[in-house]
């Protein structure tokens, strides 16, 4: 008996052993610190930069392209290395890391909503110092593309591609239908009917990403009511249920009506709706021009025969007034233990090698200066470049204007109006949202 | 052996490790749940003490009401598959026909997958263009039934309770054929000898005696659908615009997605407090004596 007790007690003492051993890792972890400290003194040291994208996007190498050069000739001998996550699981990852404060060093980020409460959480480290003591850094960049980064007077991301929505299009079916770039929203229209009379399906939309259908009505909505009603609605002189929204969206429902989308374009994925394009099934596709990137890819069957024109506005007077802002802004976050080597990486990143590396090879516009070799660039960057010149303003999504709550319930919104529910009642649940959000 | 189980002493010493894993893991984050459920707080920046002002909004939040109906449904959905069906299947398989085995395995297959993979396949099924359920309509000449399954306000619940119904019959199954082999082959031959046929076979043996394993399988049911997660976040997400958001996956969103986590938790306490009631309910409902043969 009394052995089997003694058995017992020990067996008891092991678990209780073993579980403080779980713990006692952490009271050991200051030596092991220290080795690493001195390890990582002598040789290499690695950045960790997180990313939107996946395996299926050509940019991807493009961008780990640029951070290899970066790594094989620096003074801080530091290797940087991407890792990539898609969109809507970027999103959720950015914030879990962010609230439990283990942000990798430099994270991809949007601008305005998107970054704001990060920054005002103190988890961002500000690059105005940076950019302050190096002049010809912050002379590179274009004008007016750091605003969106900067809050109260501080710098906190540096842009490194500027973006914008076209309507990619088809130009052998264009040809073979006796069709040309629409200059005015009822040429669109027609477009749109003579190719739907014509069997084919006009356009190709990914609906089941809430964003996507929503920056479909945002650019209509420019056309309609122009800047004023962005900046009403980004100052609150304006509300959701404009009129201007609500025709808007009455517009898509009568395109979607008269059947100028794909059928089952509401559960349809992004990639899915691109695949139909790309293989020539639709006629034209409505996207960020980041899409550049794989229409120019060797792997596109189209190639040779994309192109983008801009979407006529309803009312003229509000033409080239886009959907658009500054694109894949990198921060660094405070955890960051090596910040002098970040922020050399962000100026790498920004310089003329690698913006013009990004530009010819994966067709992103620069958010710098750069002369533009013609020579160089596909012929469908060219069109995009010289579709650039032509904007009057820029309008950012809304999802990044106003971060998670208002952005992504005006996205919703958006999706449940392609799937035909009555506008008005939608975009007043979304104005009652906005006023109740605000204390939550 | 029966002495040191007798001493309270060394059961202490026995059960301590698990209990302070338990405190640790279950205990505190509860307590924590309801204590940063007073605040207004993104979990980066201080938070504010707001009181029970997460609770007052929560029920005026339109979505929050859609994701409570849903998950109302989906315990009544659940309740209909896993009782009636399962123990429908369960008596079938009890009777001993041939094959019972195989087809006892076949029913608990799915149940064992995970629901990632189910979601996934699913997603197959319902899929607009190649699903499997489009496109056996087609075949069957009703093209014009053919829907967006998924991604159609109207039908996305149905379709999602459909496969909850799919994945779980088995396990209940399981459970009650397990207490059906508890009761002893005495009293079915009493039954028998009294002429009962095999209706009142059943009302008048199983399923008396089985009744307190279809309690505790009740709460099962109940704080199982209550809680359900992944199935819904692998299918919609919740989407198309919150249709078939449940608590769960609202909860999810507003706390990982918006960066409310005082109002997210204020949900995961109601959610708490509903799966506590849904055990007391069940209790009172299905009060039954002890049972010993």
């Amino acid at each position: 008996m009394q052995k089997k007790r003694i058995c017992l007690l020990l067996l008891a003492t092991l678990l209780i052993v073993g579980l403080i051993g779980c713990s006692g890792n952490n009271t050991s972890s200051p030596s092991q610190d220290s080795n690493t400290k001195n390890d990582s003194n002598s040789s290499t040291q690695e950045l960790k930069v997180i990313c939107v994208g996946t395996e299926a996007d050509s940019y991807t190498k493009i961008y780990q392209g640029i951070a290899d050069e970066f790594s094989s000739n620096n003074e801080y001998g530091v290797k940087v290395k991407f890792e990539f996550y898609e969109n809507e699981q970027y999103k959720t990852k950015l914030t879990t890391l962010m609230a439990a404060n283990n942000v990798e060093d430099i994270f991809f980020t949007w601008e305005l909503g998107f970054l704001k409460p990060f920054v005002e959480a103190g988890k961002v480290y500000s690059l105005q110092e940076a950019m302050d003591s190096d002049s010809e850094w912050k002379a590179r960049f274009l004008e007016g593309v750091l605003e969106p980064l900067t809050f109260d007077g501080k710098l906190y991301a540096v842009p490194t591609q500027t973006t914008f929505c076209v309507m990619f299009y088809n130009k052998q079916i264009f040809e073979d239908n006796g069709l040309s770039i629409p200059t005015t929203y009822e040429e669109f229209l027609n477009v749109c009917e003579t190719l739907k009379n014509n069997g084919i399906t006009p356009m190709s939309l990914g609906g089941s990403d809430a964003w996507i259908p929503a920056q479909f009505v945002q650019q209509i909505t420019n056309g309609i009511a122009g800047i004023e009603l962005y900046n009403g609605i980004c100052d609150g002189t304006r509300k959701w249920n404009d009129p201007a929204h609500i025709e808007a969206a009455k517009e898509v429902q009568a395109m979607i009506e008269k059947g100028y989308f794909q059928d089952g374009m509401i559960g349809m994925s992004p990639e899915e709706a691109r695949s139909l394009f790309m293989n020539g099934k639709a006629a034209m596709y409505f996207m960020g021009c980041w899409e550049v990137s794989t229409f120019i890819s060797d792997d596109c069957p189209i190639k040779d025969y994309v192109g983008a024109f801009i979407l006529p506005a309803k009312n003229a007077e509000h033409n080239y007034i886009n959907v658009g802002s500054v694109d894949t802004s990198f921060a660094i976050s405070e955890n960051c233990k090596n910040k002098e080597a970040a922020v050399a990486f962000l100026k790498y990143y920004t310089s003329s090698s690698a913006q013009e590396k990004l530009l010819y090879e994966a067709g992103r516009l620069p958010s710098t200066k750069i002369e533009v070799d013609e020579s160089k660039v596909a012929p469908l960057v060219s069109e995009v470049i010289s579709i650039s010149e032509k904007f009057k303003g820029l309008t950012p999504w809304w999802d990044r204007v106003f971060g998670a709550g208002e952005g992504v319930e005006f996205n919703n919104t958006c999706t449940a109006v392609f799937a035909g529910e009555d506008p008005q009642e939608r975009f007043d649940a979304l104005q009652a949202f906005a006023e109740e959000n605000a204390n939550r | 052996m029966e002495k040191i189980f007798g001493d309270k002493k060394a059961i202490l010493v026995l059960v301590l490790p698990a209990f302070i894993i338990y405190i640790i893991f279950v205990l505190i984050p509860i307590g924590y749940n309801i204590y940063i459920s007073l605040f207004r707080t993104n979990l980066m920046s201080p938070g504010i003490f707001v009181g029970f002002t997460n609770y007052k909004n929560l029920f005026q939040d339109a979505t929050f009401i859609k994701a409570l109906k849903n998950n109302l449904f989906m315990v009544v959905g659940s309740l209909i598959a896993h009782l009636p069906l399962a123990l429908f299947f369960a008596n079938m398989l009890f009777q001993k026909i041939k094959g019972g085995n195989f087809f006892q395995n076949v029913f608990f297959l799915p149940c064992v997958i995970s629901g990632v993979a189910v979601g996934l396949m699913w997603t197959f099924v319902y899929h607009s263009e190649f699903g499997l359920l489009n496109k056996f309509l087609e075949l069957m000449g009703h093209g014009d039934l053919k829907q967006v399954w998924l991604a159609n306000k109207d039908t996305a619940m149905f379709c999602i309770i459909v496969v909850v119904m799919w994945m779980y019959v088995g396990y209940h199954m399981v459970i009650q054929i397990a207490a059906m082999k508890s009761i002893p082959e005495s009293l079915y031959e009493a039954a028998w000898i009294d002429g009962a046929n095999a209706w009142k076979r059943f009302t008048c043996v199983t399923f008396p005696l089985i009744k307190h394993i279809l309690k505790i399988d009740a709460v099962l049911i109940i704080t199982g659908s209550l809680k359900y997660y992944d199935l819904v976040a692998i299918m919609t997400g919740g989407g198309p615009n919150h249709a078939t958001e449940l608590m769960s996956t609202y909860m999810y969103y507003q706390g990982f997605r918006t960066l409310k986590y005082g109002y997210s938790a204020a949900i995961g306490v109601i959610l708490f407090l509903l799966c506590i009631a849904a055990v007391v309910i069940a209790n009172l409902l299905f009060r039954s004596e002890q049972i010993e043969y």
